[in-house]
């Protein structure tokens, strides 16, 4: 129990109030998940000061920042290229097979420590702004296709969380943290022990709907689990 | 078949995509007489943008005979910017783990010239294929408008529909707002029922979208 509350506190972006802290959450998330990187690019982020509204941070190492900058791979790296302007994520196991340069871009990353494997989250906010969510990890084929299917509702939810938090501290405010009366409810009795199947029959909607209640809410509260959101619920005043 | 078509690809696939569009004028204004836009035979509108994933049932002969759209609820969408009111005040929905989708519609005069089962066949493989697109972007719901006709021939063909809100006539039209679950389980009981013979995305399919499992 105390272990998931750790955990909780860990993956909690509500606490990241600095770029630096911004910085530590996507390290120390990187370690939890085996993964060799994790890269957050805002664009047109609509914020006072960003130059071109990009907003860019990564743990990818500073030698390879470096190399990126002077080669102005931004221009080729394809994960740019095909990764916006649309809502399924990306894997980057189809890249480097037509293109010379994209091969060998690929090639050098993986000299620089970026995982032989990726995924790319595209993000589209309310405001126009979008944002790519990458990360990537150092295994097989097979094992990362398992990976990739067990964690991508994780990643779906950093991604976005992560971008709200992006756009929280640089001023820019958000949809207000308003529950619906279903959402309330939903939580109160997950709060006081029940299952979905009890909830539904108690409140008198099906489990499925109560599920989608329940996961609603979490999105709402940006919190990782069942138990953060009550917690952030009760902490907020909103239950 | 199934063909996906992304925001970013709609020039690459501009003959389905052209064809998509006559077929919604087809249906939904000749056909069902709803006030839609449409310009030169085609129908389109604000949500026909640039992030918009089609889903596109596809003949061997390249004609598109059905077709849907999604759109992200993290943004613009109609249930939150048009039909907002068939939805209980207060419970708007935002979540990268739902997807909306809009503009169902299927092909009735091929459909008819056939079997007596290809209407259930191109609605059964247009809704796994949103299904199984949604499963591997790690989806946990679907969330759509449709009237009441459309919601009757779903749950024939195996959908599990759990409605979101009481219908209301919106134009004429007895319209209500509906939640699909995105599993295999789901997925599983609507191939079987409106008789699909095949995995629904080919691989192939999503490894050209870069999912490839």
């Amino acid at each position: 129990m105390l272990k998931d509350i750790f955990h909780e506190l860990a993956n909690d972006t509500t606490a990241i109030t600095s770029r630096g802290e911004g910085d530590a959450y996507l390290a120390r998330t990187a370690k939890q998940y085996g993964l060799t990187n994790i890269t957050y690019l805002g664009i047109n982020i609509p914020v006072v000061g960003l130059e071109h509204g990009v907003y860019a941070t990564t743990t990818y190492s500073l030698d390879w920042q470096a190399r990126y900058a002077s080669r102005d791979y931004l221009k080729i790296d394809p994960v740019i290229r095909r990764g916006l302007q649309r809502i399924i994520p990306l894997d980057w196991a189809d890249f480097g097979k037509d293109d010379r340069r994209v091969a060998q871009f690929f090639g050098e990353a993986r000299e620089f420590g970026v995982g032989n494997q990726g995924l790319t989250i595209p993000i589209r906010g309310v405001n126009g702004e979008t944002a790519l969510f990458s990360i990537n990890r150092e295994c097989p084929d097979r094992e990362w296709l398992a990976f990739r299917r067990e964690h991508m509702a994780q990643f779906q939810l950093m991604a976005y969380y992560f971008h709200d938090n992006v756009l929280n501290r640089e001023g820019f405010a958000n949809d207000p943290l308003t529950l619906s009366d279903r959402q309330k409810e939903v939580l109160k009795w997950a709060a006081s022990g029940k299952t979905e199947w009890e909830t539904g029959t108690i409140i008198g909607l099906s489990a499925r709907t109560v599920k989608y209640h329940l996961s609603g809410a979490m999105v709402c509260l940006r919190a990782v689990n069942k138990v953060h959101a009550v917690a952030r619920a009760v902490r907020l005043g909103l239950i | 078949m199934i063909v996906l078509v992304q925001g970013n690809e709609r020039e690459k696939y501009s003959g389905l995509m052209d064809q998509m569009h006559q077929l919604r004028a087809r249906v939904f204004k000749d056909r069902l007489g709803w006030a839609v836009n449409v310009e030169n035979g085609r129908e389109r509108d604000r949500f026909d943008d640039e992030w918009t994933l089609y889903v596109l049932s596809v003949t061997d002969d390249n004609r598109v005979v059905g077709c849907l759209r999604v759109l992200q609820t993290t943004g613009p969408h109609m249930l939150s910017d048009v039909f907002s009111d068939l939805l209980p005040p207060g419970e708007l929905i935002r979540s990268p783990l739902v997807w909306e989708s809009t503009r169902f519609c299927v092909d009735t005069d091929y459909a008819k010239d056939r079997t007596t089962n290809e209407l259930s066949r191109i609605t059964g493989e247009l809704v796994c294929g949103l299904t199984e697109t949604g499963l591997a972007a790690g989806l946990q719901n679907v969330v759509s408008v449709y009237d009441l006709r459309m919601e009757r021939i779903l749950r024939r063909i195996g959908c599990t529909i759990d409605r979101l809100g009481p219908p209301k006539d919106v134009g004429g039209v007895m319209t209500v707002a509906g939640l699909f679950e995105v599993s295999q389980a789901a997925c599983a009981r609507v191939h079987r029922i409106s008789g699909l013979s095949a995995p629904t995305v080919p691989n192939e399919i999503f490894a050209r979208i870069g999912l490839a499992a």
